[in-house]
């Protein structure tokens, strides 16, 4: 049998018994739970109904400059991510 | 006149050009008998009044990119984030009232710049990953399936079915460990390091309640949901999942699915 | 408060100090329950599907009176009024009973490209007449009359034919509208344009301003800069006082957006506003 058969006859073998399922388990919990709130909050995205939008980001703004200069003024937590390319000459394929 | 000033504002943005400075004029008193005491100091100039609102523009723009994508502000630091945000909101125009719904190319522009795939390769999915937490914390709450009625269909119709699943649902998957990056970023995680070669992720994204939630997902079951998601039929779906992974446990795998609150409902499709 | 109260205080009138509700606060005020006689609400961020930010807007409503403000209506865009938007803010209305709501006398919006920056209009007849026609639209579609607040200014249309003020009045009656007044928004522009901050505020319609907005500004050396990121600055103080002579001891917020401080902090500054308010 061709691989194709195959798998139509696996579909139909597996839904010929008919499915039974049954109430998801961790259903309990209440969606107005106020604890697991905290803590999750984001911040208010149109808050700035001022002009201090550009405080975080000031002196970025010029649009010349190398686009890969990111790269050079690179400093975060991502120092503490290993292996891949970044020890062993890793390629990134599929892309 | 309003319709003109407007649309050259605009087409400013698009063109990186000023035309619109020939609307505006410099301090407020050249024209207007109202000033009194006469003006002690040199105000703004066109140049620099229209400057201030184009920087407030962009920067507001990228700011909102910082609250959307925090893990990526703490992997690469915000001075750097903050120039690949101002990249991003020069070129990428919202087109909504607010500004929830801006960045959601983010993780594909990422992809487009150079070096990215050779410098920090699994940084655009990290993105990508962080814009579904944030359309979950937003999205509306799914209501609870009718289990009674499905378990009551005939197989031929069970094989009909379509899965909807819950509104906060998404798939992300990477050939790196995005999870695990993702969960030593947050605020009060412990100082690990993550190795890229712990491998492919695929995930889940949605909403329990009030929590977030980032689930890894086996690759038989990502595919699986990945193709309820694109509203195909239980069989159908299972005929894609079973040509690539002949083992596949479809029973236990929807009853995860149910477990863990990903679907809401179903329907019989004709 | 007592217990008993909760369901009055609901429904009580706006008066008083009151602080912008920011994500930050969440958990201090549903904890603490400050003395706070009401929030000002940015209604854009609750134009969403679900979640938790409309649970804790709930929660906080269920104690405290609220108003809501928004930036996104771009009422004085050349672009389609968008229903979506106000549709949106009419089921916020109706869910979460604001005293009022308002929005700015702007445009934020162009070409169905949102910039969220409060763009200012150029001072013309045809902006009045352009403005007037959306507002009462909106007025129809909320069932109320809306505040329309004053922006802060960085530039000047050549096309301009009237001062500010006489542009805001002019659109407030046709449009048939209320004023929001930011006491600060009017002391920056005044800076930025060497025009009289309190010949400004002695034109507005005293019937028309039904609240008031103070924040701090940022002084670059050349301009003033609306940052909402500072506490209210000395001569926005001597313009406030001004104005409650003027219009009143009308509702007042405190905005603070950026580097935003603790919620004492806040009440701190809103406090010094009560002393003027109701001195």
């Amino acid at each position: 049998m061709s691989k194709k058969n195959l798998v139509k006859a696996a579909v139909v073998g597996a839904l010929s018994a008919g499915l039974v399922l049954s109430a998801g388990a961790t259903k309990a919990a209440s969606p107005n739970d106020m604890e697991k709130c905290y803590g999750v909050a984001k911040a208010g995205m149109n808050d700035c109904g001022g002009k201090g939008t550009g405080h975080s980001c000031q002196g970025q703004s010029k649009t010349d400059g190398d686009p890969n200069d990111w790269l050079y003024l690179k400093k975060g937590s991502c120092e503490k991510i290993i292996g891949g390319s970044l020890t062993s000459g890793y390629k990134k394929k599929g892309r | 006149m309003l319709k003109e000033i407007q649309q050259v504002f605009a087409d400013d943005f698009s063109s990186n050009s000023s035309e619109f400075l020939k609307y505006i004029g410099g301090g407020g008193c050249e024209e207007m008998s109202s000033c009194s005491p006469a003006p002690k100091f040199i105000g703004l100039d066109a140049i620099q009044g229209l400057e201030i609102y184009r920087e407030s523009i962009i920067a507001g723009l990228a700011r909102s990119l910082t609250e959307i994508y925090p893990v990526c502000v703490k992997l690469i630091g915000l001075e750097s984030f903050s120039l690949l945000a101002y990249r991003y909101s020069e070129n990428y125009p919202s087109s909504s009232p607010s500004l929830i719904n801006y960045g959601q190319k983010f993780s594909a522009f990422l992809n487009s710049i150079p070096q990215m795939g050779v410098a920090l390769p699994y940084f655009p999915d990290v993105a990508a990953l962080e814009l579904l937490v944030h359309n979950a914390y937003y999205a509306s709450s799914g209501s609870d399936i009718d289990l009674f009625r499905f378990n009551q269909l005939t197989p031929s119709k069970q094989s009909k079915v379509v899965f909807d699943l819950t509104p906060s649902f998404g798939l992300v998957s990477s050939e790196f460990p995005i999870k695990h990056i993702w969960e030593v970023s947050q605020d009060g995680a412990d100082d690990e390091i993550v190795s890229l070669d712990e491998g492919a992720d695929f995930l889940a994204v949605h909403r329990f309640g009030n929590e977030v939630r980032i689930e890894s997902l086996s690759a038989e079951l990502y595919l699986f949901l990945g193709e309820m998601c694109k509203g195909l039929t239980l069989s159908e779906a299972l005929s894609s999942v079973l040509n690539e992974f002949n083992e596949f446990d479809f029973q236990a795998s929807i009853q995860l699915a149910l477990d863990k609150g990903f679907i809401y409902g179903f329907h019989v499709q004709n | 408060m007592s217990i008993s109260g909760k369901s009055s205080f609901k429904k009580s009138k706006i008066q008083g100090v009151g602080i912008g509700l920011r994500s930050c606060h969440y958990q201090s005020i549903i904890q603490h329950k400050p003395r706070i006689p009401w929030f000002e609400v940015i209604s854009d961020n609750y134009m969403i599907e679900g979640g938790p930010e409309l649970n804790y807007l709930e929660s906080i409503r269920n104690d405290y009176p609220i108003v809501m403000h928004g930036v996104g209506m771009s009422v004085g865009s050349v672009d389609d009024l968008n229903m979506d938007y106000l549709g949106k803010l009419r089921s916020l209305k109706e869910r979460f009973e604001p005293a009022w709501i308002s929005d700015h006398l702007c445009w934020v919006s162009a070409d169905k490209r949102y910039f969220h920056d409060l763009l200012p209009l150029p001072y013309t007849q045809e902006s009045i007449d352009h403005v007037a026609k959306r507002v009462q639209r909106v007025q129809n579609v909320l069932g109320e009359r809306i505040l329309l607040e004053n922006v802060s200014n960085y530039m000047t249309y050549k096309a301009n034919e009237m001062t500010e003020w006489e542009f805001l009045s002019n659109v407030a009656e046709a449009a048939d509208c209320n004023i929001l007044l930011d006491i600060n928004n009017v002391y920056v522009s005044s800076y930025n344009h060497k025009f009289d901050p309190f010949l400004y505020l002695n034109e507005i319609p005293v019937n028309r301003v039904k609240q008031f907005h103070l924040a701090g500004y940022q002084d670059k050396g050349l301009y003033l800069f609306d940052s909402h990121s500072e506490k209210v600055k000395p001569p926005v103080w001597d313009l406030y006082e001004f104005a409650v002579t003027k219009f009143g001891s009308i509702p007042t917020l405190i905005e603070w957006d950026d580097d935003i401080p603790s919620l004492s902090d806040l009440l701190t500054e809103a406090n010094k506003a009560s002393k003027i308010i109701w001195k």
